[in-house]
């Protein structure tokens, strides 16, 4: 399994690839991260905290059930941020939401790669 | 009434459709059937129709959260029973000690652990099961095997809240075997006890849609849904002619009879009520018994005859 931390710029393929029953609902959780992507730069560069939180929190939620524990972890500490955050919330969490989309950039890229097709 | 082979119904109420499909996929080949919503309205609703045996519930949703809709299942007596399972990505132990606090049975992490979510499922739905027979045996009349007293008056509330929300009547018979005490005198009890086994089985055999229960010693009470007066009286008429005509082992000349009274919900110009239908059922069971027993009287809307009531309002004969 890849060290996803220590490689930043690989693919990331989930820990569910030889799950056969897991493919086909893996893809399509893959198809819609560039969309989920824009939704949440959109909500960020809006400064829509609510929006933002929500999309956060279902990435936190999903993540790690589609076999991408990276993308719970990275959800989380987000979300912690959030959480004791105020007024100034995007600055605070600017590097954590940068490296957010790093992974699920990462994990998009990962489609087509070992089974997922 | 619970079945033993009945495929058990779980509610998802979560408002992300990954989860949903993560579920519906790590739960495939569970014997239970899967129903879906996104949010705690929409849940409430399906809840309440659906009648599920567990829900997964999601803790942080839009609008309504999770502890506030548990909260709303908690106190309407139409979805209490059922069993709610918290899905949440929170780990914190606070957030947990209150969902079990406000009557979740359980707590599953995301993201879940797939043999974790089955097991914990599994069981949930197997406490679920048993809970439904424990409570189904203390609504059974251990002597006839039908109904007692106590499943009698939910069902009879549930009913006249059914016919609230859709229009449409339904009647409520009550049956008293005649002249019981002294058929138990001159037969003693244990032969009463199978005449009573007896016509609780002749009372089951009409149609499947009907309640029957036994609402005290020799008296029995039937619900018949979607049944007018007129309907309800052929169902009785019908039974009390079966009643007479059964056939008693060894005792080839007995004859045992009952006596009907009959009301439906068109008769009330006021609001229905558990009592009110009880109470004009009952002055037609006194009527019949008045007018010779073995007959089926029905109840009018104004009755001259006072009924002298015992204290515990059941019918005096």
């Amino acid at each position: 399994m890849l060290d996803d931390d220590k490689l930043p710029n690989t693919p990331i393929v989930s820990s569910y690839i030889n799950d056969d029953g897991m493919a086909k609902i893996i893809n399509v959780f893959l198809d819609k991260i560039p969309k989920s992507i824009a939704d949440l730069e959109a909500n960020f560069t809006s400064a829509n905290k609510d929006n933002f939180c929500k999309l956060v929190h279902q990435f936190k939620g999903a993540g790690g059930g589609y076999g991408f524990a990276i993308i719970t972890k990275t959800a989380a500490g987000i979300e912690m941020k959030l959480r004791i955050s105020k007024k100034e919330w995007k600055e605070e969490i600017q590097k954590n939401m940068d490296e957010f989309i790093t992974v699920l950039q990462r994990v998009h890229a990962g489609r087509g790669l070992s089974g997922h097709t | 009434m619970v079945e033993e082979n009945q495929i058990p119904i779980v509610l998802v109420i979560d408002d992300s459709e990954l989860i949903h499909r993560l579920l519906e996929t790590r739960l495939q080949g569970e014997h239970l059937v899967l129903h879906f919503t996104k949010s705690s309205d929409e849940g409430f609703k399906k809840a309440v129709e659906k009648n599920p045996d567990l829900i997964l519930l999601d803790v942080e949703m839009e609008g309504m959260d999770g502890f506030g809709l548990l909260e709303k299942l908690k106190e309407d007596p139409r979805t209490r029973n059922i069993a709610v399972i918290f899905i949440a990505a929170t780990s914190e132990s606070k957030d947990r000690a209150r969902g079990l606090d406000m009557g979740a049975i359980d707590f599953i992490s995301k993201p879940f652990d797939t043999s974790e979510l089955k097991a914990r499922v599994r069981n949930a739905l197997r406490t679920q099961h048993l809970m439904k027979m424990l409570e189904q045996k203390a609504q059974i009349d251990a002597l006839t095997g039908i109904g007692n007293r106590r499943y009698f008056d939910q069902r009879l509330i549930q009913e006249i809240s059914q016919a609230k929300r859709h229009p449409r009547p339904f009647s409520l018979v009550l049956c008293d075997l005649d002249r019981f005490k002294r058929l138990n005198d001159r037969f003693k009890h244990t032969f009463g006890d199978v005449v009573l086994e007896r016509v609780a089985q002749i009372l089951s055999g009409g149609r499947t849609s009907d309640i029957v229960c036994r609402w005290g010693g020799e008296e029995f009470g039937l619900i018949l849904p979607s049944t007018n007066v007129q309907q309800g009286y052929e169902v009785a008429e019908r039974l009390r002619i079966d009643i007479e005509l059964a056939v008693w082992p060894g005792k080839q000349d007995l004859v045992v009879t009952a006596s009907f009274g009959i009301c439906d919900t068109e008769i009330f110009s006021e609001e229905v009520t558990p009592k009110a239908m009880l109470d004009m059922a009952d002055s037609a069971l006194y009527t019949a018994k008045q007018n010779g027993r073995n007959r089926v009287e029905v109840a009018r809307k104004k009755k001259s005859i006072k009924i002298p009531l015992e204290k515990n309002n059941s019918p005096s004969k």
